[in-house]
């Protein structure tokens, strides 16, 4: 990696927003490859994303990454040509918090997560009828469902949305992934889904894991 | 215009009178309770207050006869921005009012302090999230003028994790003449299992001086995911060298476990009894119960809280 791109990678991980975007905005300016750019961002994001497994980073500081991701994803896109940007999404996930469960900070951070990842996602909201997640895998054939719930209670709602799901024929051609509240192993063996994240970042890991490139 | 101070003070001490007195037992679970009283999943408790008034006097009923001297009202998520989600923004004042009121009847004859119980909006402030800070802010603001006009002894800011909402609900108790302001923080153990953090990576020393820059009168600390009663002495242990304000902690009965398809917290009062002493040692002055807790955990923590104001151990 050229000077330029470490410092830039460097800028983004230490969360110093405006320099990171004035570097990004120069070197686009000066004709460097906006795909190789938008490759050192992921790079940084994986280094925002290592800090914050760590504990060294919280949720403002994940947030504030997406946020520079977006910024310099949003001028580096218009300069990709056809041919070199691929511009097709990484994968489709249909994400909502379960019926009965009201909670949305968690959902609408790995929402954003993913999108800044390169994935689709058809976010359903809050308080999610068990109707609505069956429609939309139908409708939009994802590869991943995530199911969100803060309350203890929530795991039944969960369970029996990936029970409708089996129901309806639908659940041998998607993975289902939980999260949101204090969820392990024994949770997700519960709820009948394939693997459980801790946070934003372990959602985009499994959505990597299972949509590969 | 009713002299809320002089009318706390002719029926009782104020209550940061009687926090530097003796220490004060607070109540346990509300929402646990809900449910157990059949508040269905995604239903608005705070509704309750108007709907089955009589369902939220019994529980606090409960931990007035287990010998509680501070309720907090059944007004957590009772602000306007978490009541638009139910249809119900124009129930502020009902909710918030019916709150005290139940409080207050829960008491009866007895002698007792009731705050006034704000949460979280439920999101972020923007950069992060969509709200303004003058949205919580009048969100906030409105709610605890109800509060106050309705004879709240002080107000409870609970369960936050960010200090600028943090901040601003204190601004709003402030603004509306809240007698006593108490801000509890909910922290979460992070990924290593060494520290306590908010999720919005609040340390405890950070949060304790900002309560006290901010004009708090007690600093608390509230539920919290992975933190159990011991954990929660650690807490209180760093505020304590973080800032000067008295103290107060709302530990979770333990931490949820799955049995037989339903989520759990098992921690008896027996269990929560070794811990409360190391609370109170570590200079708690209201010690409540959070999620989880029934009455019979109260019970044990006015027991526990009479044999030290017995033994008069106390320095403060």
């Amino acid at each position: 990696m050229d000077d330029k791109s470490k410092q830039l990678c460097q800028q983004i991980a230490d969360m110093q927003e405006e320099d990171a975007v004035k570097l990004a905005r120069e070197m686009l300016d000066s004709g460097y490859n906006p795909v190789k750019l938008l490759g050192h961002c992921r790079e940084a994001m994986e280094l925002v994303g290592k800090r914050y497994a760590e504990g060294e980073y919280f949720l403002p500081e994940l947030m504030l990454a997406g946020e520079m991701l977006k910024t310099i994803g949003d001028m580096a896109k218009p300069l990709i040509t056809q041919d070199t940007s691929g511009g097709k999404s990484a994968g489709t996930v249909v994400l909502g918090t379960v019926q009965g469960d009201l909670h949305d900070i968690g959902k609408n951070i790995v929402t954003f997560m993913l999108e800044i990842n390169g994935f689709k996602v058809i976010d359903l909201g809050i308080d999610v009828p068990i109707a609505n997640f069956i429609e939309s895998i139908k409708e939009h054939k994802p590869q991943v469902v995530g199911l969100s719930g803060f309350l203890t209670l929530a795991f039944d709602a969960m369970k029996s949305t990936v029970e409708a799901i089996k129901e309806a024929g639908l659940r041998d051609n998607i993975r289902i992934m939980i999260g949101g509240g204090q969820v392990d192993e024994t949770i997700r063996n519960y709820t009948g889904a394939d693997a459980f994240g801790l946070n934003a970042m372990e959602a985009v890991s499994l959505c990597k894991q299972w949509i590969p490139a | 215009m009713l002299d809320l101070n002089s009318m706390a003070e002719n029926k009782h001490n104020t209550l940061l009178d009687a926090i530097v007195q003796r220490p004060l037992v607070g109540d346990g679970a509300m929402g646990t309770q809900l449910h157990a009283a059949g508040l269905e999943l995604g239903g608005c408790g705070e509704h309750w207050n108007v709907t089955h008034p009589d369902r939220v006097l019994a529980i606090q009923r409960g931990y007035v006869e287990a010998g509680a001297d501070c309720l907090i009202t059944q007004t957590f998520g009772a602000s306007s921005i978490n009541l638009t989600r139910y249809g119900l923004a124009d129930s502020v004042e009902a909710i918030n009012r019916a709150g005290v009121e139940i409080a207050r009847r829960a008491f009866g004859n007895r002698p007792g302090y009731v705050l006034g119980g704000m949460g979280p909006f439920g999101g972020l402030l923007k950069p992060l999230g969509t709200v303004t800070a003058e949205e919580a802010r009048a969100a906030f603001g409105q709610q605890a003028a109800v509060l106050v006009a309705a004879g709240v002894d002080g107000i409870i800011i609970e369960t936050q994790t960010s200090l600028e909402e943090l901040g601003l609900a204190i601004e709003a108790a402030h603004e509306a003449g809240a007698p006593c302001i108490v801000g509890s923080v909910a922290f979460d153990i992070t990924r290593n299992g060494l520290d306590a953090r908010t999720m919005m990576g609040v340390s405890p020393e950070k949060a304790a001086e900002f309560l006290q820059a901010s004009g708090a009168h007690v600093a608390a600390t509230n539920c919290g995911t992975g933190i159990d009663i011991e954990w929660m002495e650690k807490i209180l242990t760093r505020y304590r060298k973080a800032c000067n304000l008295p103290l107060m902690a709302k530990p979770n009965a333990g931490n949820p476990v799955l049995e037989g398809g339903r989520w759990v917290y098992k921690q008896s009062p027996q269990e929560m009894a070794a811990g409360l002493e190391k609370l109170l040692d570590a200079g708690a002055r209201i010690v409540g119960a959070c999620c989880g807790s029934t009455a019979a955990h109260i019970e044990l923590f006015r027991a526990i809280v009479d044999r030290r104001i017995a033994r008069q151990t106390y320095s403060r």
